[in-house]
């Protein structure tokens, strides 16, 4: 049977390119395309994709799959996707410590790229080993930088990039009389006290109203700006010493001390449902928030919302993913043709003007300058979000960051929720630290 | 006292039914290798299947707790104890150990006791018995988590909660289930009582069904009211099916992990770990932590302190039996002796 040979064949490949790794990055030894050939056009073949979060539902809204689809009659696209990210990271991981069960594409969030160029390095196809590793400079550094293991392997291709600005409630502003188009009130917010203060005055005027949403979305805002986070360039943990992580931590608790933040669990129904209900005005907003409000507060808020770039010229970033291969994949190839057209100039400069994601494609970047949203009142957020990439800092990256984020975030929530005061919530979080990553 | 003599009995003639005697015999009849391993050859599929699905991942799982493991990392290298010494010095064990225990008494406690009522109540001749018997099994035949997500919203912080609303009613404030600390333990009970109840129930109805009504009768013509009754007769002779259940209980408390996983949408057990169980810490350090050695270690350490419960548990009923069953232990082998004599 034809598939089953070329089954057999791909396999061999696969063996080949495993083979290779103890040889380092030096390059392809077949062709000029490297160890994972041209996609063959007129054979069948089905991709399958395991994803997380709406990326492939995006890419599928902004019509890309069609679009392939029409031009590559022979491919099939199976896409399957959860909505939390630390769900599909656990069936993930868990799949390839057991050694079986990869879709052709898997999607990697940036979180995980530590862990990933540390330990993965033998599980998924060196982006330099296909044809499309030119693509690659089109790419942010940052965003390149943090999928590339020691030895030089590119282990994904960037989806987008997660340039932070701040979405407010328009409607609400308005009516407790503070400025409320983009322009006035990023005039008003030169910096982050003046924004805090903004703030109380919101809350005078609304008799009580919660300015932003968490403490943790504005914990996440600050760090995002900072040159480090919770490790320094080495990798070595740095959280409980930099100049990032408590002062930005001492801000938050401060501000949710004050009761400025609605209290609620990022990501938690209650937090989705505010949304639309208007229980908070302000909101952390990386660009891939845009999708997420529009998605919760549905058509009858359009026109509510609006988005200001972060005060004095800041820029931050929080999130962005990556399309990964596994080399086991048996249609490597073709799964490679699909992910570079879907990370291509053109397909995430399609997404952002559909609204969805904003590029980590500098090319697609400065094709997006002029975008400007309706739902968000017209704000000029090609503008915005294109300003946060440039100023965002190139943070180092850490095995443990997602731990370390999650127990300083839950101690902010015991500020808000239960009480405790700022210094004991640091003390707690730093002892689940150290007892988890130490 | 007498009371446990029919039941132990039947027991012990059932036993003997099944013993050496008749098996001998027919060995005697037919010897043969193949007829002595057919046996084997029968269980054998058992075996099979519970080497692979239950010896196995459990003697890994002791592996595993030598090494250190990464979720999604690279292979495991050995650690000797390194996992151990650093579950036994983590506050966060210790903190899931002890509400493990609390969750487990406040959960544990009001679900036997209401279950015992219960099933009292239903052992009395009434109309549509069967439809409340039927009834009772309810809540355990339906979907935990389903139930879970219910609760959860029949439990929301926010003022519209069902139970917030019931409290405003009252003239209360509004309680924050979910972050207080005793009021998200209780919810939790509550979620537990409300799965368990009418199980237990049940298993108590065919324990008390297997009292003899003569004992009831001879109460009554004693002139013992209905509680007396069940004081002095039912419990009595329910005593083994009541330890039966507490050790039940007690193993499920331990792996108690759906309700308060669903309940606070996360292995975190709440933000400052109010009801962070053993079996939410072991999957909090092994999937979202992402050590897998130093949950495999957890999961010994739980292995263990079950196997202990329920010798503790075990132990403590011998004792009772002990003093008090004395005299009734001497009587229940001469009656047995003697229908065997006859």
């Amino acid at each position: 049977m034809f598939s089953a040979r070329s089954r057999k064949a791909v396999l061999a490949v696969a063996a080949v390119s495993v083979a290779s790794l103890g040889l380092g990055a030096c390059g392809g030894s077949e062709a000029s395309s490297g160890p994972v050939g041209t996609a063959d056009p007129d054979e069948e073949v089905t991709i399958t994709v395991d994803s997380f979060g709406g990326i492939f539902a995006n890419y599928d809204k902004a019509g890309l799959l069609d679009q392939y689809r029409e031009e590559h009659p022979n491919v099939t696209i199976e896409f399957s996707e959860v909505q939390q990210e630390p769900d599909y990271w656990t069936a993930l991981a868990t799949k390839i410590n057991s050694g079986s069960g990869l879709a052709d594409i898997q999607p990697l969030e940036i979180s995980r790229a530590a862990l990933v160029t540390s330990q993965q390095q033998d599980v998924w196809l060196d982006v330099n080993d296909t044809e499309f590793a030119d693509q690659l400079s089109e790419e942010t550094e940052a965003a390149v930088g943090a999928i590339t293991t020691e030895d030089g392997a590119v282990l994904g291709m960037p989806t987008d990039s997660g340039p932070m600005a701040i979405c407010f409630r328009s409607d609400k502003l308005e009516e407790a009389g503070l400025p409320s188009t983009s322009e006035e009130l990023a005039a008003q917010v030169t910096d982050w006290d003046a924004y805090e203060s903004l703030g109380q005055q919101y809350q005078e005027a609304t008799g009580g109203d919660a300015w932003t949403d968490s403490a943790s979305g504005y914990y996440r805002l600050l760090t995002s700006v900072e040159p480090v986070r919770n490790y320094d360039e080495e990798g070595n943990p740095t959280w409980d010493t930099n100049e990032t992580v408590k002062p930005a931590f001492d801000r938050a608790a401060a501000v949710a001390a004050q009761g400025l933040t609605a209290g609620l669990d990022q990501f938690s129904p209650e937090w989705n449902t505010a949304m639309s209900t208007g229980d908070f005005a302000t909101i952390a907003c990386p660009a891939w928030m845009l999708g997420y409000i529009k998605q919760q507060a549905g058509e009858e808020n359009a026109g509510n919302w609006s988005a200001i770039p972060l005060p004095e010229g800041l820029g931050g970033n929080w999130g962005g993913s990556f399309l990964a291969i596994p080399r086991d994949s048996e249609n490597a190839a073709a799964a490679a043709d699909l992910a570079a057209f879907l990370t291509s100039a053109e397909a995430e400069k399609t997404e952002f003007e559909a609204g969805l994601a904003f590029p980590s494609n500098t090319v697609a970047q400065e094709q997006i300058q002029d975008v400007t949203d309706e739902y968000f009142s017209g704000a000029p957020i090609g503008q915005i979000f294109s300003a946060s990439a440039q100023a965002a800092p190139a943070q180092p990256l850490g095995v443990d960051d997602g731990a370390i984020d999650i127990a300083l975030t839950e101690a902010l929530v015991t500020v808000e929720a239960n009480g405790v005061s700022p210094a004991d919530a640091w003390e707690s979080a730093s002892s689940t630290i150290e007892d988890q990553v130490g | 006292m007498a009371v446990h003599a029919p039941t132990t009995t039947e027991v012990t003639r059932a036993g003997a039914g099944g013993d050496s005697p008749p098996s001998s015999a027919r060995s005697s009849r037919r010897s043969g290798r193949a007829y002595r391993n057919a046996p084997y050859a029968y269980i054998a599929p058992f075996f099979l299947l519970f080497g692979a699905f239950g010896l196995f991942p459990l003697l890994h799982t002791v592996w595993i707790s030598f090494h250190e493991y990464r979720l999604g990392g690279s292979s495991p290298t050995f650690a000797g104890w390194d996992n151990y010494a650093w579950l036994f010095q983590s506050e966060a064990f210790y903190n899931s150990l002890w509400k493990t225990l609390t969750i487990g008494i406040i959960s544990t406690v009001p679900q036997l006791l209401f279950a015992l009522g219960l099933a009292h109540l239903l052992n009395f001749n009434m109309k549509v018995r069967a439809f409340f018997r039927i009834s009772m099994i309810v809540p355990y035949a339906t979907s935990l988590v389903a139930a879970t997500l219910v609760f959860g919203s029949i439990f929301a912080n926010t003022a519209g909660g069902l139970v917030n609303v019931v409290l405003g009613v009252l003239g209360l404030d509004p309680i924050s289930w979910t972050t207080g600390n005793w009021t998200a333990q209780i919810a939790i009970a509550v979620i537990v009582t409300w799965h368990w109840t009418g199980y237990n129930a049940l298993i108590y109805l065919a324990g008390m069904q297997s009292i003899p009504k003569d004992l009831y009768e001879a109460a009554a013509i004693d002139g013992a009211s209905r509680f007396r009754q069940f004081l002095h007769v039912t419990i009595p002779g329910l005593r083994p099916t009541i330890l039966f259940t507490i050790v039940l209980s007690t193993i499920g408390a331990t792996q108690l992990f759906t309700e308060p996983f669903l309940f606070g949408n996360g292995a975190g057990g709440g933000a400052l770990g109010q009801y962070q169980v053993l079996t939410l810490f072991m999957y909090e350090t092994g999937f979202e932590v992402g050590r897998l050695g130093r949950a495999a270690a957890i999961a010994c350490v739980t292995l263990i302190i079950v196997i202990l419960l329920v010798l503790l548990n075990a132990g403590l009923a011998q004792l009772r039996t002990r003093d008090k069953g004395q005299p009734l232990l001497g009587r229940r082998s001469t009656a047995s002796t003697r229908k065997a004599a006859r």
